[in-house]
């Protein structure tokens, strides 16, 4: 009996005042979405996107705005402007401003990546314009951060965003032979529009690739499942246009002499479908003509985005990684000078496998 | 009131004096017939004795002759198991127990004894608590000689033992220990025939008296024997050796010793194909773990966990919560009870009015405490849905267990959240592990580890596959049925 009620006694102390601060989920202002602003020289402005449930299940947004000298501090100021605790566990995307991306981004990704309640599948993009105001703009449907978060995910799962959240930033950025990338985003008519990708060099923004040439960083950067892609042809005097959909692409790397001059190949095979043809007809000779044409602008933007990394001495397609990964006693200041001069072999395979249902002839 | 003491054999208490102390009960009938050829004296309980077989049997044959010695009538008189006996403690033990006396004279110190009870019994029946749609359709009763005839019937064997103990020192019940010589293993019969003999108690009313005298750990809030209303399903384990223990004046059967998945195996799962039983089993399981956890993991996520929630849920869980005063803890507490306490009220009303209760506490209390803002529709579908996945345990007392700890959970997931939750699975988890029925691990094919018993766990396998009896019972006879003969197949030409 007084084992029992000593049990108890304890049970009872330790379950009161041993508990940690209750968070009870509506009296909550959970942040789905975080944006930085640069200010003036050394002060950065954050906005949070916090999503208010109506009463009649509507979704609706509010934005607070802090201003401060580092994010952490930002983000806590934020609580001083908010009714209910903001917390940050459901922090879908964190959104730079272009300027600070090109200032390095290293003290607020440092804090996303430090806060164990930040999952490190979080989204990090750079946007075109101010963050401010795409992150105020409302969108029906989904809260800000929601939408902007599923449109990015839509976009790597279907179209040409590389893969991409915190935890793949920071890989890259770790990984000696490796530069990171991130989609740009910006604020259109009142839609979220892809722009392009940011290179990075470390956490700095250094260059950037245009949304219609992303088709070919992703094939080169990682396996795409489903993605689709327009040609443009001559046929009789007449400007046709040709749809490849479904396409799946495979990239090999094959590293030569990596001690004393290395030499890369690609190998990029793009296998997809015709669904799409303004001309009379898809014959055979059409497809091979199509297959030449895809080749050839493929191979051409590849060589010329090869170049231009190699002249802004990024590396994100991380060719040091596989020439790493490849040998023993790698050197990082022996590669990255003989990075320069490297020479990148590319060699591209495209297989259109059908035409659809409508028969050429 | 010594005439409870069994053989008392004082020299002063005569056969008289034991018929005046019976006098003083109104139902007690004494007299002498003095139109007979013989005049003798006949003395019975009116409430125990059947009149029909007097009437019948015993008066006739009376009237007819006249008799001399006792002995004479015993001979004259067309019923067995006849008593000539002047042992005043099985004089009264027996009259008790519905016995007739006759005596030639009135100070006659030997008389004769006439079993005549009367057998008032219920109908077989069909299962209630129990019930399946495939399978037989009979259930045990009140009376112990019919529970006895619905088990032999289905073992008709000569091993089948039945050791009988008469427990209680007001009630006498009859309780009978039930099991098979060289199936069942000899410790476990040791076990339950020791227990149950050592019991003192002045009164036995139920089988749920005699589980809680001998079950292992009397603190535990889980039932250690299964109690079944099923002939059937006792008739099933006596054959894989365990041991069943019945009551006089119970409809229920106790069979020990169990394990904790046995409780969660209806005897259905055996009536129908083995994937369909497998799937059931399972289903079953996974629905008495929701009925324990969800409340307590709503409270726990909703208290201290937001971002375990998926997005899309969070606007459901923050709208139906937006307006409510009080915090989750309480919310969850306020409706388990309120559905308790519906089950109370309808297991303690009559069936027709415990099925309104049902209803309206149902849909009136549930849509209206929603509308009055005290408690969210998300939470309502979860409880209820607990309440409804509780129900789905085939024997009784355990879905009563799994009803009771899901308080605690609930305490736990307030304090500590999920850590909480998991320090208190931890304990039921302890507790399980050192419970015992009849000395065997309760927590058998799990730990300790028996493959072999696994096939008939969480799933049934085929007959087929399960020739060996559950190693949980040890039995010494271990081969139910020879594999060999089994599998061999014969073809219509042999």
């Amino acid at each position: 009996m007084k084992k029992i009620v000593i049990t108890i006694i304890i049970i009872a102390i330790v379950g009161y005042f041993g508990r940690i601060d209750k968070e009870i989920l509506d009296e909550l202002d959970i942040v789905t979405a975080v944006g930085y602003d640069s200010k003036s020289k050394n002060k950065i402005e954050a906005t949070a996107v916090v999503p208010v449930v109506n009463p009649d299940k509507s979704i609706s947004n509010k934005t607070i705005t802090s201003i401060g000298n580092l994010s952490k501090e930002t983000l806590y100021y934020l609580n001083k402007k908010s009714a209910k605790p903001v917390v940050n566990g459901k922090i879908e995307v964190a959104l730079y401003s272009k300027q600070l991306a090109e200032k390095g981004l290293q003290n607020y990704i440092d804090y996303l990546h430090r806060d164990p309640s930040i999952g490190t599948r979080l989204l990090l993009a750079v946007v075109d314009g101010n963050v401010k105001k795409m992150l105020e703009e409302p969108f029906k449907e989904f809260d800000t951060g929601t939408y902007i978060q599923r449109q990015i995910i839509q976009n790597i799962q279907n179209g040409f965003i590389p893969t991409t959240n915190v935890h793949l930033f920071l890989s890259s950025y770790y990984t000696e032979g490796m530069d990171p990338v991130l989609p740009i985003i910006e604020l259109k008519e009142k839609n979220i529009n892809i722009k392009g990708l940011a290179l990075f060099k470390g956490t700095k923004m250094v260059d950037s690739i245009p949304y219609r040439k992303m088709f070919v960083f992703k094939a080169l950067h990682e396996n795409i499942k489903n993605a689709g892609y327009k040609l443009r042809t001559t046929e009789k005097g007449k400007t046709e246009y040709i749809s490849i959909q479904g396409i799946q692409t495979k990239k090999k790397f094959q590293v030569q002499n990596i001690h004393t001059s290395p030499k890369i190949t690609l190998h990029l095979k793009i296998k997809g479908y015709i669904r799409e043809y303004t001309g009379a007809t898809v014959t055979a000779n059409t497809v091979i003509k199509a297959e030449r044409l895809m080749k050839d602008k493929v191979q051409k933007e590849t060589v010329s985005m090869i170049k231009n990394f190699q002249r802004y001495n990024i590396d994100p397609l991380a060719f040091g990684e596989q020439a790493r990964s490849r040998t023993r006693h790698w050197d990082k200041k022996k590669w990255e000078q003989q990075y320069k001069k490297m020479k990148v072999n590319v060699v591209v395979d495209v297989s259109i496998v059908e035409i659809g249902v409508v028969d050429g002839h | 009131m010594n005439w409870f003491k069994k053989g008392s054999k004082t020299e002063e208490d005569s056969l008289l004096k034991v018929i005046e102390q019976f006098k003083k009960s109104g139902d007690f009938i004494d007299f002498q017939n003095p139109q007979s050829p013989t005049h003798y004296w006949i003395s019975y309980f009116g409430s125990l004795v059947d009149a029909e077989i007097i009437h019948r049997d015993i008066l006739p044959y009376l009237n007819k002759s006249s008799f001399k010695k006792i002995e004479d009538l015993k001979a004259a008189l067309p019923i067995e198991n006849i008593v000539v006996t002047s042992d005043l403690g099985q004089i009264q033990q027996m009259m008790l127990t519905g016995s007739v006396l006759i005596r030639l004279n009135i100070a006659d110190k030997q008389g004769l004894l006439v079993r005549a009870e009367m057998n008032k019994a219920r109908e077989v029946t069909i299962p209630e608590e129990e019930f399946s749609v495939v399978g037989p359709k009979e259930s045990f009763v009140e009376s112990l000689t019919t529970n006895l005839n619905l088990i032999r019937k289905r073992l008709p064997i000569p091993e089948l033992e039945i050791k009988e103990f008469k427990i209680g020192n007001l009630s006498k019940t009859r309780v009978a220990v039930v099991y098979i010589s060289g199936i069942a293993n000899e410790e476990n019969i040791n076990t339950a025939l020791q227990r149950v003999g050592d019991i003192q108690f002045h009164q036995i009313l139920d089988s749920s008296y005699i589980a809680q005298m001998i079950q292992d750990n009397d603190n535990s809030p889980f039932p250690q024997l299964i109690d079944t209303e099923r002939p059937d399903r006792a008739a099933g384990v006596l054959a894989e050796g365990s041991i069943v223990i019945l009551v006089d004046g119970s409809p229920h059967a106790l069979i020990g010793p169990t394990t904790l998945v046995k409780f969660f195996s209806a005897l259905e799962d055996y009536f129908v194909n083995w994937q369909l039983a497998s799937v059931l089993r399972i289903l079953r399981l996974i629905a008495v773990t929701f009925s324990i956890l969800v409340t307590p993991i709503y409270v726990a996520i909703l208290n201290y966990h937001y971002e375990l929630i998926p997005k899309d849920l969070m606007a459901t869980l923050v709208s139906s919560r937006s307006l409510i005063p009080l915090p989750p803890f309480f919310e969850a507490l306020i409706l388990e009870l309120t559905i308790e306490l519906l089950r109370e009220a309808g297991a303690r009303l009559p069936t027709k009015v415990g099925q309104t209760i049902g209803i309206v506490g149902g849909i009136v209390i549930g849509t209206a405490s929603v509308e009055a803002g005290l408690t969210s529709n998300v939470l309502l579908i979860i409880v209820a849905l607990a309440a409804l996945a509780s129900f789905t345990t085939p024997v009784y007392k355990m879905s009563n267990t799994i009803r009771m700890i899901r308080f605690p959970f609930l305490v736990m997931a307030e304090l500590w959240g999920l850590v909480g939750i998991a320090i208190a699975f931890i304990f039921l988890m302890g507790h399980l592990l050192r419970l015992t029925s009849f000395g065997r691990p309760y927590l058998e094919p799990i730990y300790p580890p028996r493959i072999e018993d696994l096939k008939d766990a969480f799933v049934r396998l085929p007959f087929k596959m399960q020739p060996k009896r559950p190693v949980e019972l040890q039995s010494p006879e271990t081969i139910k049925f020879s594999e060999k003969a089994a599998k061999q197949k014969k073809d219509i030409d042999e």
